[in-house]
């Protein structure tokens, strides 16, 4: 099982099949809606949500969602330990912790706890996104909905096949200077210099390709001016209104249902507790 | 396929083209007709403009390349400048170079499909035309993978579905084999020689090696000069085919066919073979030409230099790449002994681990098990060590570490702490030796290809090293440069360094190697003299390469039942007709271009 985060996984599935704009949408309005919310419960319920539908609309196990997010669930921790510590005021807070200058607050957790769960909620539904959506799709949709300018959006396209090849070229780079026998430098001017000398062969040898593969789609007529036609057309049916509705209105029911227990509480427009 | 369109007849007049901050013209009053459904080569030295004019005829010149133009192309009698914009691109079907940098979708079918919504073809009548392309280079059932997934000469036969697909009457092929192993370029071709079989399309052919076009292919070739001007232009049998024309090419500095060159050194006049099958039914013609070649040609390796201690000893190396979810063992117990002085070429497809093995032995990669003993010192426990190993990359733009050739030839030796009477000694001394001398204060950004790999190998040897590595080192350059190379290996072994090169070059292994190591899948297959590997058909096929076309016209020969040498190696035929690799005189500096853009050449 190979587990990269923002990667599209090949699998079928009925969320793989929704239009990517609509997609776009549905996501747009999920993280308004947990923008909102400060307590620490709801967003909770939006975590189950995305690993139900992921697992049950989106054939992502649960599993490789949790793994996926990992860089999220270690930032979770230490924003709720931050926030414990540091966010509120102890004079008029429940201090549970005290040593010397710290004082670990029960209101700072409770924000802290917030803010973790809103992110990594967020996360989730944008891992569930890329996972579940071809990226040639997704290009597509962004011109045919969307109404994207096809020589940007295909041109990011063409971009993105290449940046795993840069990311390789970095590394022998590196290689090739620690071959030569250069010695780490020390300080920010030594740091800088050191960008500097890996930076500039990896971005001729970018400027290279980029003009190549420019190259390449000119000589098969992009830019050709003419009215694109479309291999794929790609259509918003009513089974992607339906993933619309259920967003927001899921999200808004969540909103409803935690509200009517009392847990909910809103962001009022300030920062803080 | 569909609506395809009947080849357009091509006029050039008059064809001067000058890129921007050039002093000399890349094209020069170039006049040629092209009747629809001739298949022509495009011959020159490097820098004379064969690529120029390839792309100027597909109408890239000067829309999508910046470039100064006089006198005119007639497409269909319209000059290219007054098509409409993408119009040239109904009429012209280009395949480059390198596969990577001109796919730009991540699917085969939307590869294909990309030129056809370019240029607002309907939409009911593309999924048959998508298939009826692949089907043409048999990648039907591939249509849904990802483009990443294929090998390099499936993805080249990609483009070409792509340029089907449009129903382009004129193909532009621009070096569509120089980044394949050689098995998988042969294979290239033949599917190029299979679709273009009927009279309907056009091929204007950009190729150094020549031996894969000029038998049964091309009929036509058009030389061009130094100075971007037609020094030659007629049937490819008059302009190759007969030893005026070929001298004539030779010292234009285009890189003949083996066949010719095989002539010409056995002293032929008038008609020439081209092409294996033509040279083997040549050589069979007469005994004193058999005669000739068994006089040349010992049989045997290279001057061998077995016995006396190993200078490089690795043993049981494995390495095993890990990411989350991957476990890839990219090398499995390799074990390998390379004597000073020694060559071993390093032979397997793409992905068979001859890099991983080159730096296992630099101590780059990281070891699961195993040892590499270089001198007597144990590597890997301090990283690498320049002076024990001397690693020369793929890219030679890698390792620049400095603004200057002069002070990149003496990082090594500073980072070292020489003495700076020392360092500029051996730094003069080296630029000398690899002709970089004219060029001490250029930024090694602005060097041509050749120049640049050059700088990166006297850089590495300057520390004087045991063992020199070098992975790729002729791969993306042109025939000269990489003819060049066999000059820089025998400088490099003068003083008893060890190299050790990955290549998929097999003409390389042919005149440098004195044993080949074969690999596939991280394993070590054979480890044989190279005289052996090269006439060892199964092993040729375990790693992807084939016989060298020389050693092809020995088997020819054999076949017809003729006395030929199992091998022969063109320095030894050289040796024998007097002409030595050196008597070709340095490679020349000037007009060699820096190829920053596309490599205009």
């Amino acid at each position: 099982m190979n587990v990269r985060i923002f990667s599209f996984a090949e699998a079928n599935s009925w969320l793989r099949r929704r239009n990517p704009a609509v997609k776009i949408g549905a996501h747009l309005a999920l993280t308004l809606l947990l923008t909102l919310v400060f307590d620490p419960i709801t967003p909770l319920v939006f975590i189950c949500v995305a690993f139900l539908a992921g697992r049950l609309l989106g054939s992502v196990p649960i599993r490789q969602l949790a793994v996926a997010l990992t860089v999220f669930w270690l930032l979770g921790v230490s924003l709720v330990l931050s926030n414990a510590l540091f966010a509120s005021d102890p004079r008029s807070t429940t201090v549970i912790w005290a040593w010397g200058p710290f004082n670990a607050t029960v209101e700072g957790a409770t924000i802290g706890l917030s803010l973790a769960e809103r992110m990594a909620a967020i996360a989730a539904f944008s891992v569930l996104f890329t996972m579940s959506t071809d990226p040639t799709d997704l290009v597509r949709s962004l011109v045919q909905q969307l109404r994207m300018a096809p020589r940007l959006a295909y041109t990011i396209l063409a971009a993105y096949r290449f940046l795993p090849g840069l990311g390789r070229e970095y590394e022998t780079i590196r290689m090739a200077h620690q071959l030569r026998g250069r010695r780490r430098p020390r300080g920010p001017a030594g740091w800088l210099e050191e960008q500097r000398r890996v930076l500039v062969p990896l971005f001729t040898g970018a400027v290279r390709r980029t003009d190549r593969v420019a190259l390449a789609m000119d000589s098969r007529g992009f830019g050709s001016g003419r009215t694109r036609t479309h291999y794929r057309r790609l259509r918003v049916d009513r089974q992607d209104a339906a993933l619309l509705v259920a967003a927001i209105g899921g999200g808004i029911l969540i909103l409803a249902v935690s509200a009517a227990f009392g847990v909910l509480r809103l962001w009022t427009g300030v920062l803080g507790a | 396929m569909q609506r395809r369109r009947r080849a357009a007849p091509i006029e050039v007049a008059g064809l001067g083209v000058r890129y921007p901050a050039r002093r000399n013209p890349a094209l020069d009053a170039v006049d040629v007709e092209i009747p629809p459904g001739e298949r022509i080569l495009l011959a020159g030295p490097s820098g004379s403009g064969k690529s120029t004019l390839a792309l100027t005829i597909a109408g890239l010149i000067p829309g999508s390349i910046e470039a100064e133009i006089r006198g005119s192309v007639l497409l269909d009698g319209v000059p290219t400048g007054d098509l409409l914009p993408g119009a040239a691109t109904e009429h012209v079907g280009v395949v480059f170079q390198d596969p990577t940098s001109q796919l730009t979708m991540p699917r085969v079918e939307d590869e294909v499909a990309f030129g056809l919504e370019n240029v607002g073809r309907p939409e009911e009548a593309m999924p048959a035309a998508v298939d009826a392309a692949l089907r043409a280079v048999d990648l039907l059932d591939r249509r849904t993978w990802q483009i990443d997934r294929l090998s390099g000469g499936q993805q080249q036969r990609v483009v070409l579905a792509a340029t089907l697909a449009m129903g382009t009457g004129i193909l532009v092929l621009d070096e569509p084999a120089a980044h394949l192993d050689p098995r998988s370029a042969d294979g290239l071709y033949a599917w190029i020689h299979e679709l273009c079989r009927g009279r309907e399309r056009t091929v204007i052919t950009v190729e150094h090696a020549l031996d894969r076009v000029v038998a049964g292919f091309v009929e036509r070739c058009l030389v061009l000069d130094a100075e971007g001007r037609v020094a030659l232009d007629g049937p490819i049998g008059d302009v190759l085919g007969t030893s005026a024309g070929a001298r004539r090419c030779e010292q234009l500095g285009v890189w003949l066919p083996a066949s010719v060159r095989l002539a010409l050194l056995l002293g032929a006049e008038g008609p020439l073979p081209l092409g294996v099958g033509a040279a083997a039914e040549w050589l069979v013609a007469e005994p004193q030409r058999l005669e000739r070649i068994r006089a040349a040609g010992s049989g045997v390796g290279a001057p061998d230099a077995s016995g006396g201690p190993s200078v490089l000893e690795a043993r049981g190396l494995t390495v095993r790449y890990r990411s989350p979810g991957q476990d890839h063992v990219a090398l499995r117990d390799a074990g390998l002994d390379v004597r000073p002085g020694e060559l071993v070429a390093l032979v397997g497809p793409n992905g068979s681990g001859k890099s991983t093995l080159l730096r296992a032995v630099s101590g780059l990669a990281p070891l699961e098990s195993g040892r590499v003993i270089v001198g007597s010192v144990a590597m890997g426990r301090n990283g690498p060590d320049p002076e024990l190993v001397g690693h020369v990359f793929q890219n030679p733009e890698a390792g620049i570490l400095a603004d200057t050739v002069a002070d990149e030839v003496a990082y090594g030796p500073r980072a070292l702490g020489w003495e700076d009477a020392r360092v500029d000694r051996s730094v003069a001394d080296v630029l000398e030796r690899f002709g970089l001398a004219g060029l001490a204060g250029a930024n090694p950004f602005t060097l041509s290809q050749g120049q640049k790999r050059r700088l990166s190998i006297a850089a590495a040897t300057i520390v004087r090293p045991q063992v020199l590595v070098l992975d790729e080192p002729t791969y993306g350059q042109d025939a000269r440069s990489a003819a060049a190379l066999v000059d820089e290996i025998a400088t490099i072994r003068r003083d008893g360094t060890a190299v050790l090169i990955a290549t998929h070059d097999v003409e390389l292994v042919a005149e440098v190697a004195d044993r080949v190591v074969g690999m596939a899948g991280g394993r070590i297959l054979a480890d044989v003299p190279s005289g052996a590997f090269l006439v060892d058909d199964r092993l040729l096929e375990l790693t992807a390469q084939v016989r060298p076309p020389l050693q092809q016209i020995l088997a020819e020969a054999r076949a017809l039942g003729a006395d030929a040498p199992g091998l022969l190696r063109w320095a030894e035929l050289e040796r024998a007709a007097g002409v030595s690799w050196q008597a070709e005189g340095p490679v020349p500096l000037e007009g060699e271009p820096s190829h920053t853009a596309v490599g205009p050449g």
